[in-house]
């Protein structure tokens, strides 16, 4: 596709926008050093003893497995969640009768606490690689459904009479037409849902399974290995953040292609 | 094939929110020939939209019947164009065609001189070049009836000549069964072959006016002489 008109305002603040992250990280060590030399070394390692132990993991082989096994977790989690609460949100969204029969449900799952479902599929369901990712999945579902519903309830009526006008199939309605409205919401439940996940994943690692991040966490945390629970932390927030910016945000790049122009 | 439009609304009722009705038609009988090329004219409120809903089957809460052939081909040229944003005007138009795939809109294109247009998005486009993106997309489906609600409002002058000039060249060259509500007098009187005047709510027609003349030769004279009578005879319903 041809763009004819450049956005200035765009790529002009580029630049300082990086500078000021390299900055604002560079400070970050800074204090975190400095903390680190006021407060005892066993409590608050300093950056370098950290990345040493990250590159021991390393070496050993320890990280990368651990957090493939993560990784994979959070990814089965997040897209079980996702899709079943893009169809439940944007069906409660759509139709009045749904909504007010899964609403009081809706209530239940936001309000029940993580770690309740976690327990109680380990209980019901064994300490299985399928109740630990489902009880994940669980815990996001909600946030996705409530954020969706609101998509589908903004639906542009306007659309949806243009599509009945010219008789389109329902495949056409829903690819088309809604799902491309739903685009913004499934952004914003998916940002705030990959974080969550992850966090989650870590308690269910932490409680029921043998690998992991957080299986790694709670051993070392028994050894009070403080540098090494840094170095998995930090490690795992390296990965997440590698996910936003070369998948996110291109996608979200894309998605946006029709907004991002010039008048 | 362009059909006859023979829609018939015997009573429309809208309810209020709080339970009162308000009845926007009744007793409401338009006919358009096959290949006819009608204009409604009436004050605003009058439910010329009403009825065009009906008889696209957008609206089923009436008592009545529209009279078209199940399986006609309608084409809706709604008054804000209606295109998806998220779509390029080619997309757009390929969307309502039955095989997406196999339409060729090159000649469409042609003749609506949106060639250079056809990779843009909608947001990019002027109103006027949207409505005709918008008329395309309703000439893209072949359609046996046209329904135009009222699609050269806000556009300025220059702009609305040339769309209007464009609407009666795709009707002469296509000929699908045309209705257009407008509430421009002028308008009508320079593109229809027929305009039917409406009452005010409950809307009915009070009198259907021919305009034999050609359109290429309608001037602004004649334009203005069949105003002045409108005007004389029918001073309420007529601006």
């Amino acid at each position: 596709m041809v763009r004819t008109t450049p956005r200035p305002s765009r790529s002009g603040s580029r630049s300082p926008k990086g500078l000021t992250a390299v900055l604002s990280a560079a400070t970050f060590f800074v204090v975190w050093t400095l903390a680190a030399i006021a407060i005892e070394r066993n409590v608050l390692p300093p950056p370098w003893v950290v990345a040493a132990s990250m590159v021991d993991e390393a070496v050993s082989g320890d990280l990368f497995f651990h957090l493939s096994a993560t990784l994979s977790r959070v990814i089965a989690a997040f897209v079980l969640a996702m899709s079943l609460g893009t169809a439940i949100g944007f069906l409660m969204g759509r139709y009045r009768a749904i909504d007010s029969v899964l609403d009081v449900w809706l209530i239940v799952l936001l309000n029940l606490p993580a770690l309740v479902v976690i327990i109680l599929a380990y209980v019901w369901f064994g300490l299985t690689e399928a109740a630990a990712i489902g009880a994940v999945a669980l815990n996001k579902l909600p946030n996705v459904i409530v954020t969706i519903r609101e998509g589908a309830r903004a639906f542009d009526p306007e659309l949806d009479q243009m599509a009945r006008a010219f008789r389109l199939g329902w495949r056409k309605r829903l690819f088309d037409v809604l799902l491309p409205q739903l685009q913004p919401y499934v952004a914003a439940a998916s940002r705030s849902g990959l974080s969550l996940v992850w966090k989650i994943v870590l308690v269910v690692e932490l409680l029921g399974r043998s690998n992991g991040v957080g299986f790694q966490l709670s051993m070392y945390f028994q050894l009070f290995d403080v540098a090494t629970i840094l170095a998995y932390a930090i490690s795992f927030i390296m990965v997440m953040l590698a996910i936003e910016i070369l998948i996110v945000q291109p996608l979200e790049l894309r998605a946006n292609r029709w907004r991002v122009r010039t008048h | 094939m362009s059909v006859p439009i023979d829609l018939h609304v015997a009573r429309k009722v809208y309810r209020g929110a709080e339970g009162g009705t308000v009845e926007a038609v009744r007793d409401l009988s338009l006919f358009v020939p096959a290949g006819g090329f009608t204009a409604l004219i009436g004050p605003s409120g009058c439910g010329k939209t009403t009825s065009l809903r009906i008889l696209a089957g957008l609206d089923t809460d009436f008592e009545g019947t529209i009279g078209l052939p199940s399986e006609t081909r309608i084409g809706f040229v709604f008054q804000e164009p209606r295109l998806l944003p998220w779509r390029t005007v080619e997309a757009n138009m390929r969307l309502v065609h039955e095989k997406p795939d196999a339409f060729d809109p090159t000649p469409l294109f042609a003749d609506l001189g949106l060639m250079e247009m056809r990779n843009r998005y909608p947001t990019e486009l002027s109103l006027g070049l949207a409505r005709r993106v918008s008329l395309g997309r309703a000439l893209a489906i072949n359609p046996d009836v046209l329904i135009l609600d009222e699609p050269l409002t806000s556009l300025d002058e220059t702009t609305a000549l040339r769309l209007r000039q464009l609407i009666v060249k795709v009707w002469q060259k296509r000929r699908p069964t045309t209705l257009m509500v407008t509430h421009n007098v002028r308008e009508a009187l320079q593109i229809a072959e027929r305009i039917l005047l409406l009452a005010p709510r409950p809307s009915r027609v009070v009198t259907e006016i021919r305009l034999d003349r050609p359109q290429e030769e309608r001037d602004e004279a004649y334009v203005e002489a069949m105003r002045s009578t409108l005007v004389r005879d029918w001073p309420l319903l007529v601006a």
